[in-house]
């Protein structure tokens, strides 16, 4: 009887590595071909180098590219960390008629499909006069990535006893105060986590940043372009360097998460 | 510090549609120690939640001292609360805990220490300043909620079943304890538990409450020796309550004069298991159908013909031979009956 079950765990375990493999392998070969001298993303491996790592690293539209991602995704993560704490703060703490469907129309930019929100954007804005730009990438990517900061901050909020606020307006804090002082500290680390999260998704959005955006790139843009174009062997080197950073950063953001 | 008195006033409070406090009055004078006692549910902490300004009433009103604080936020209230679970601040050390309140009343900063740490030694914890709240006992977190309520000097102290959280013997301590520093403060104090033995041994007054009612209103001895209904009366361990009715069961000479002699609008009789007298006798008018031991007592039950079970309690060395089916007589002094309204 244990033998047989023990067998059956055995297959369940080589069938969990099989599916993480057939998930990772893209990602794997992607890594191998950005340390191989070939222009031509074809086997046989030819020689190791890394110069497609060097080419990226001089290459001056990547750098643009990487810089305007990071500017965009550090204001996006920022801005939707800061919302998202005062608006958790509201809905966990609030009682009213409605206040399930509100929750819903909060949550509703992520379920939607992405396309949707950057035609909408873009032709909304533009009536109003704005030029497609970083700013308008800033606020689309914002709206994307809020409801996920809401999500993950008034998740721990509502975690936290309710009587603690209680016990600081009995002894004369005002709620703005306790917010600041009880609840911020409370949720540190939920803070930092979620600016990782909304951080790295911000990063990798592309396509928001190519409808809200007329002539500065992203680092998604130009991985994009790069392909159309016709293909460079560079392009693997970039995938690699965002996928690790992305790997990092996510990970720190659930051990985060776990830490409370 | 200053005392101040709290009067409710018709006070109603309903969650949706669900009544929990209905045209509740009381006066609560300047360092007095009520406690509002009952059963789960039966809204004493929605009212102290009302005191403290942390639930809002559906109408009446609430004067603390003079000044109306009906509509008046908790944190502009002079009252100070403290939790079952004390609510200490998980990220701030012992000393910023109880230093808080001042911190907030804009006092500088050697002030604060000088007070904070006056209280640190008062509850013994002078060591333990650095330490966070989760790094010492359930007892002594408990006496970190006490000094960070009462450092503020508030007018009122609510207490919401402080003592619960802790084990039977700490119970007890703190009890005496919380006794103590009530008449050394001179504060009023407001205290809310479902334990009656608690509630007896601190309070000056006791509120005993039944679904968002007062029940009765008394003084802990004459709660205990004349409950006026059946649920005061069954609250404060009288494990005998019996209609009109129940009582025509009863052949007992001694308990039905008593009944003749009562005035006939009454309801309800009870009395304690421990004023009953058991005779051990053959052929007696009860008969014993349970027999429990409790250490300094045994409790029995008997039944008659007529089916009516009375609960005895003893700690007579010679009635600890009865054994059940034994038969015995049982008789009751007069005054020990006591007359219940409904």
């Amino acid at each position: 009887m244990n033998n047989s079950k023990s067998i059956l765990n055995n297959l369940l375990y080589i069938l969990f590595f099989f599916i993480i493999f057939i998930i990772y392998l893209p990602i794997i070969v992607m890594i191998i071909f950005s340390f191989n001298s070939s222009k031509y993303q074809i086997m046989p491996f030819r020689d190791f180098t890394t110069e497609w790592y060097y080419r990226v690293i001089n290459d001056t539209q990547y750098l643009e590219g990487l810089t305007n991602s990071l500017v965009v995704s550090f204001t996006v993560s920022l801005l939707a960390t800061i919302l998202a704490f005062f608006c958790a703060y509201s809905l966990v703490n609030s009682n009213f008629r409605g206040k399930s469907i509100l929750n819903l129309f909060f949550l509703t930019p992520l379920v939607v499909p992405l396309i949707l929100i950057g035609i909408s954007l873009r032709f909304y804005l533009s009536a109003q006069g704005y030029e497609p730009s970083l700013y308008l990438v800033t606020i689309g990517q914002s709206i994307f990535v809020m409801p996920l900061a809401i999500l993950n901050l008034s998740n721990r909020m509502s975690q936290i006893p309710k009587n603690l606020e209680e016990a600081a307006w009995s002894l004369g804090s005002s709620r703005i105060r306790s917010m600041f002082e009880i609840i911020l500290p409370s949720c540190k680390f939920s803070l930092i986590a979620t600016f990782i999260l909304t951080f790295t998704f911000a990063f990798d959005e592309f396509i928001i940043a190519y409808f809200l955006n007329n002539f500065s790139i992203t680092l998604p843009i130009k991985i994009w372009t790069s392909l159309v174009t016709g293909f460079d062997p560079a392009i693997n080197a970039v995938g690699t360097l965002v996928f690790l950073t992305s790997l990092t950063l996510g990970l720190t953001a659930q051990l985060l998460f776990m830490k409370k | 510090m200053i005392s101040k008195s709290i009067n409710l006033i018709n006070i109603n409070k309903k969650f949706n549609s669900v009544e929990v406090i209905k045209s509740f009055n009381l006066k609560i004078n300047e360092g007095e120690f009520v406690t509002l006692l009952g059963p789960s549910g039966c809204g004493k902490t929605t009212l102290l939640r009302m005191i403290a300004g942390l639930e809002y009433v559906s109408s009446g009103e609430i004067f603390i001292g003079d000044e109306n604080v009906t509509s008046v936020p908790p944190n502009k209230r002079d009252t100070s609360i403290m939790f079952q679970d004390y609510a200490l601040f998980p990220h701030m050390n012992i000393e910023q805990n109880i230093g808080y309140g001042l911190k907030l009343k804009k006092l500088d900063k050697n002030t604060i220490k000088e007070k904070t740490s006056s209280w640190l030694k008062k509850i013994g914890l002078e060591n333990y300043n650095n330490r966070m709240p989760y790094e010492i006992s359930g007892g002594q977190r408990q006496r970190v909620a006490l000094a960070r309520s009462l450092i503020v000097e508030p007018g009122v102290l609510l207490l919401d079943e402080p003592l619960g959280a802790l084990d039977a013997n700490l119970r007890k301590t703190m009890q005496v304890e919380l006794k103590k520093i009530h008449s050394e403060f001179g504060i009023t104090f407001v205290y809310v538990t479902h334990d009656q033995e608690e509630a007896l041994s601190m309070s000056s007054r006791i509120v005993l409450m039944n679904e968002g009612e007062i029940e009765q209103l008394s003084n802990p001895n004459e709660l205990y020796d004349k409950p006026n209904t059946s649920f005061a009366a069954k609250f404060m361990g009288f494990s005998n309550i019996y209609s009109i009715s129940d009582i025509q069961l009863l052949n007992s000479e001694n308990i039905i004069k008593h009944l003749k002699e009562e005035n006939t609008n009454l309801n309800k009789i009870c009395f304690r298991s421990k004023d009953i007298e058991i005779n051990p006798q053959k052929n007696g008018e009860f008969k014993i159908i349970s027999k429990n031991y409790y250490g300094d007592l045994y409790k029995f039950q008997a039944i008659n013909s007529n089916g009516l079970i009375i609960n005895i309690s003893s700690s007579d060395n010679k009635i600890s031979n009865l054994e059940i089916n034994s038969e015995v007589n049982l008789t009751i002094d007069n005054s020990k009956i006591i007359s219940l309204q409904k």
